[in-house]
């Protein structure tokens, strides 16, 4: 049987992009969820300093921790890209394969 | 001889032939199919994921019995117990974040924990006080990349279909 490779490989680029579209929007849901964690601890902080709660050298390094903080959560975005960008060629090559028993 | 299909008869051979075909394309498909699925992200460990809960409770134990304390009555010596009790448990986090391949996040993310814990229990030790004020901040930051780090296992996890 004859197999149309380009018809295929369209189906693997659609196959792919529905994964994309599926769990695009999980980076952006992490990404606030990190932004909103910061936004309280940043609130809490200004507060205690204009209250005097907090000295110049407790604010200092407070903020140097959450850079730090900040620096790694986002690392988790990578986790999520790299599942994503693997779900997306694991279902183009599902797609292949299911072509190839066909034609064979 | 064997019978084939509209009556025909096949060879005993040529069918043997036929069928060793199919086996053997079959496996290739299957091969291939190993061969070509990416594996490039961290797989779910459900130790790692308890592990964040156990550090989590240990936190705030931790949290729960400093503010038992009068605040002015926090000398470092009455906590530092504590200070390895949360230690332990942060220490087998990043052990188990470490077994795993493609997990730098997580590992990175247990390892800011441990930094975090050492410089809190530090600042405690030099000053021998813990202001509430602080305690609320700190608690709150380990608090977030404990909550980062469930979010980034449950994301690890496959859907049954392989999605």
């Amino acid at each position: 049987m004859e197999m149309d490779f380009e018809q295929v490989f369209r189906d693997m680029l659609a196959a792919a992009r529905d994964r994309l579209d599926a769990r695009g929007p999980q980076a952006r849901n992490y990404l606030r969820e990190v932004m909103e964690q910061q936004k309280d601890v940043l609130a809490r902080l200004a507060r205690d300093r204009v209250s005097g709660a907090l000295s110049d050298e407790d604010l200092r390094m407070e903020l140097e921790a959450v850079r730090a903080d900040v620096t790694v959560a986002l690392e988790g975005l990578e986790v999520i890209a790299r599942e994503t960008a693997e779900s997306a060629w694991n279902a183009a090559v599902k797609v292949l394969l299911e072509a190839l028993t066909a034609a064979i | 001889m064997w019978p084939g299909p509209a009556g025909a008869v096949m060879p005993r051979t040529d069918r043997m032939r036929a069928v060793h075909g199919c086996v053997c394309t079959l496996l290739l498909l299957a091969f291939l199919g190993g061969c070509a699925a990416a594996d490039f992200a961290p797989g779910y460990d459900p130790q790692t994921a308890t592990q964040v809960a156990a550090t989590y409770k240990a936190v705030t134990r931790f949290y729960m019995r400093l503010r038992e304390t009068a605040e002015g009555e926090r000398a470092y010596a009455g906590f530092a117990p504590g200070y390895d009790e949360v230690a332990v448990e942060m220490k087998t986090l990043a052990w188990s974040a470490r077994r795993q391949a493609h997990n730098r996040a997580s590992r990175d993310m247990a390892r800011r924990l441990q930094a975090d814990w050492r410089e809190i229990e530090a600042r405690h030790r030099k000053r021998d006080s813990y202001a509430d004020a602080l305690a609320d901040i700190d608690e709150q930051r380990l608090d977030n990349l404990l909550d980062d780090m469930a979010s980034v296992e449950s994301h690890k996890r496959k859907l049954p279909d392989g999605d």
